[in-house]
């Protein structure tokens, strides 16, 4: 029977590459709804980091009983991803927004896979931050959860998580958010723990309520402007006299805001991102929150443009409020995966302050943040996760990792660091950059929003400082073990996660040193997002 | 009909609201279920209710529905064409007047002539007498059902009916392992509050 399921996958891979090919036009009508002729390779590269880790999805589920082979399919689908996101990144750079019209079906009709600058940084950074998971996860994942399909789930959630960043489609997005929620619910409740149900009940049933609310404003955008193309609304937005924004504008600033989780629809986030294995809490932490400030910033300011603006302060005030309850919730806990995650809160805080001051430059550092929150989250969850390791588990005072092994304390100082935005890393500059975009913003919300960032990254730095302080540096006084037999354990501890979460450290630094490497693809992408005559041309001039 | 609809719709999302705010994650999950629903519905709506006829056309109909001169027009223009017209047909359709065309036309000459469906008896009256009767493309527009919210619809359904098969057996798992479905004694993952150290 596997025999033969794998020719059977073949051929449908055969068949999904040359179905552009075999949709000749052969009437005239068709020749105006369809675009002649057979794909070049280029347009491809906007799915090709979607559909190969769908196949890899589908591979690693068929091959399910084959335990050894998961890790190593799963590594080649997402490594192959992050090689083709990568190329798809300098095409764009190079050329501007790529497009592959769906089934060769000419756009405002058919579904357009569109991937402007801004959409192929999140790429990139999402097949990196994807592979370095898989790397640490190659031994953090048990055998019985293999065989329950965690690098299936992990395969769709990637594909998911590009799909919303590459897709040209409203609705589309909206099933690409369903894709990565579904793989987000068997990642969550994988192992099955009361623990995990817990979360996951919390967990499956806000998030199922956001995307819902997503759908009623897909369906209500659709009413009024007749089209579900992100091009073509910008168009009819742009040209109609008074269209209902405000309500439909409403209801996307609601869904998305409880899928950044943004105060006050943030409960969810810390009483769950705890509860999975540690790689599941980070790949989350680092991914599904910023699609959220994606879609907010894809909608808001692309979409609906000028009309977009009457949101923008309400942004603001809810950055203000998220940067600064996430500091403080952080600041308040005791278990270091619920700070992590309520780091993660804060960060989003920062994000929306940027959104919220509208200005290109704010929206730059909001985009640069969002890059730096998506690498430093998912490293700060897995340095935790080395940290438990290492602690047998406990990561309460007195665990004295630092004796155990240096290394995992400087790196959760790092990521700690970088969270809270101290040079020489990363979330430095968006910092920065958010500061300067407040203190030119006249108003309350400026003023606001540099005490915001400035007073978060204080928290962050308390935060970071106390754990690192008290769970890295303090001896255990009265039960501890001796170091010699620390020394022991710490060999049971693989390498390779050491790997992944030196890698991410390595990027942090990098962007924290050179900065032009996410600054300037990011200031295209936001004016590409203020003034998207370009996109909306090809688009919809794709002949 | 639209009117009717629209209460319909609110009455759902009443519905829904009032079962989600219990604290009881089956009354949670029933309500779940209606918003669905009540989604669809809008969505239906939201895609105005047009005629009962399939948007299928006869061979040979698109010719007579093309406004002059559309033939040759780029498609997709972003100008005036994309604003809605006052009967609200034409945005139910695809954007342009001329996008409305292609909605239609290509399904014609995919599905007739060669799938070999010979349309009969109501349908096929309706047809024969819309492709008689169409003088302009809003007149088809009105009188043919608009298939792009049903795809949606249909898309809609399959995800919030597999997430809710999903959240069934997570609740009943839940249920088991934590002897109670009302959320606010779901207190497993949060943890106590405890002081935190006060002192290195």
């Amino acid at each position: 029977m596997r025999k033969l399921l794998l020719p059977a996958t073949a051929l449908a891979a055969a068949a999904l590459f040359t179905s552009a090919a075999a949709a000749a036009p052969t009437g005239d009508l068709r020749a105006e709804a369809m675009m002649p002729g057979s794909t070049p390779f280029t347009p491809w590269l906007t799915v090709l980091p979607i559909l190969i880790p769908l196949l890899g999805a589908a591979l690693t589920m068929m091959l399910r009983h084959k335990v050894t082979w998961q890790a190593p399919i799963a590594m080649a689908a997402v490594g192959l991803a992050t090689l083709f996101g990568f190329l798809l990144f300098a095409e764009v750079a190079v050329n501007g927004p790529l497009i592959m019209a769906a089934g060769n079906w000419l756009p405002p009709f058919g579904i357009v896979m569109t991937v402007d600058r801004l959409g192929a940084l999140f790429v990139v950074a999402t097949a990196v931050v994807g592979l370095a998971g898989l790397i640490y996860a190659r031994r953090d994942i048990d055998e019985s959860r293999t065989r329950f399909g965690f690098y299936t789930f992990y395969c769709l959630l990637i594909a998911g998580v590009c799909g919303s960043f590459s897709t040209g489609d409203i609705f589309n997005l909206y099933v690409w958010f369903e894709v990565f929620l579904v793989s987000s619910f068997g990642l969550m409740i994988l192992g099955g723990e009361k623990l995990q149900l817990d979360g996951a009940v919390k967990y499956g049933v806000l998030n199922l309520i956001a995307t819902t609310i997503f759908l009623i404003a897909v369906g209500l955008l659709y009413g009024f402007t007749g089209t579900l193309n992100m091009a073509d609304i910008r168009a009819v937005i742009a040209a109609s006299d008074g269209a209902p924004v405000a309500t439909v504008g409403a209801l996307f600033v609601m869904a998305f805001a409880m899928k950044a989780a943004a105060f006050p629809m943030h409960f969810w986030l810390p009483a769950s991102y705890h509860t999975p294995r540690v790689v599941v809490g980070a790949i989350f932490a680092g991914l599904l929150t910023k699609v959220g400030v994606y879609a907010l910033l894809r909608v808001l300011v692309m979409l609906f443009g000028a009309e977009g603006e009457l949101f923008y302060p309400l942004i603001g005030w809810l950055g203000v409020f998220t940067a600064i309850m996430g500091g403080m919730g952080a600041l308040a806990q005791t278990n270091l995966r619920r700070m992590a995650a309520f780091l993660v809160v804060s960060g989003i805080g920062v994000m929306l302050v940027g959104l919220g001051l509208g200005s290109s430059a704010g929206l730059t550092g909001a985009v640069v943040y969002a890059v730096h929150s998506i690498l430093a989250m998912m490293g700060l969850f897995l340095a935790i996760g080395l940290a438990e390791r290492f602690g047998g588990g406990a990561t309460a005072a007195g665990a004295d990792i630092y004796a155990r092994s240096s290394l995992v304390a400087g790196l959760f100082l790092v990521f700690g660091f970088a969270a809270a935005g101290l040079p020489p890393f990363s979330g430095f500059w968006p910092k920065l950059m958010l500061v300067q975009a407040s203190l030119e913003t006249s108003g309350v919300l400026g003023i606001a929003g540099v005490v915001a960032i400035i007073l978060s990254g204080f928290l962050t730095t308390v935060t970071a400082g106390k754990a690192w302080a008290l769970t890295f540096l303090k001896p255990a006084a009265e039960r501890g073990p001796a170091p010699v037999a620390a020394a022991a354990e710490a060999v049971s501890v693989p390498r390779s996660g050491q790997a992944a979460v030196v890698l991410l450290a390595a990027l942090v630094l990098l962007l924290g040193l050179v900065p032009q490497l996410v600054i300037v693809p990011a200031e295209e992408g936001v004016a590409g997002l203020l003034d998207p005559s370009l996109y909306i041309t090809r688009v919809l001039e794709a002949h | 009909m639209e009117a009717i609809f629209s209460l319909v719709v609110g009455l759902f999302f009443a519905a829904s609201i009032y079962l989600m705010l219990s604290s009881h994650l089956v009354r949670i999950l029933l309500g779940v279920s209606i918003f669905g629903n009540a989604v669809n519905l809008m969505i239906f709506t939201a895609g105005r209710l047009g005629g009962p006829a399939p948007p299928v056309l006869a061979e040979g109909t698109h010719h007579s529905v093309y406004p002059e001169g559309a033939a040759s027009a780029p498609i997709g223009h972003t100008g005036e064409g994309l604003v809605p017209g006052p009967e609200g047909a034409a945005p139910a359709h695809g954007g342009t007047l001329a996008g409305a065309d292609m909605a239609v036309a290509p399904g014609a000459d995919a599905a007739v002539p060669s799938v070999g469906i010979e349309p009969t008896g109501a349908v096929s009256d309706q047809m024969s007498s819309l492709a008689g009767a169409a003088s302009s493309a809003s007149d088809i527009l009105g009188a043919t059902a608009n298939p792009l919210p049903q795809a949606l619809i249909l898309t809609a359904i399959v995800i919030s009916f597999s997430i809710f098969a999903f959240l069934l057996v997570l609740t009943f798992r839940a249920y088991q392992s934590m002897d109670t479905d009302n959320v606010d004694d779901m207190r497993v993952a949060e943890v106590e509050p405890v002081r935190p150290p006060l002192g290195y």
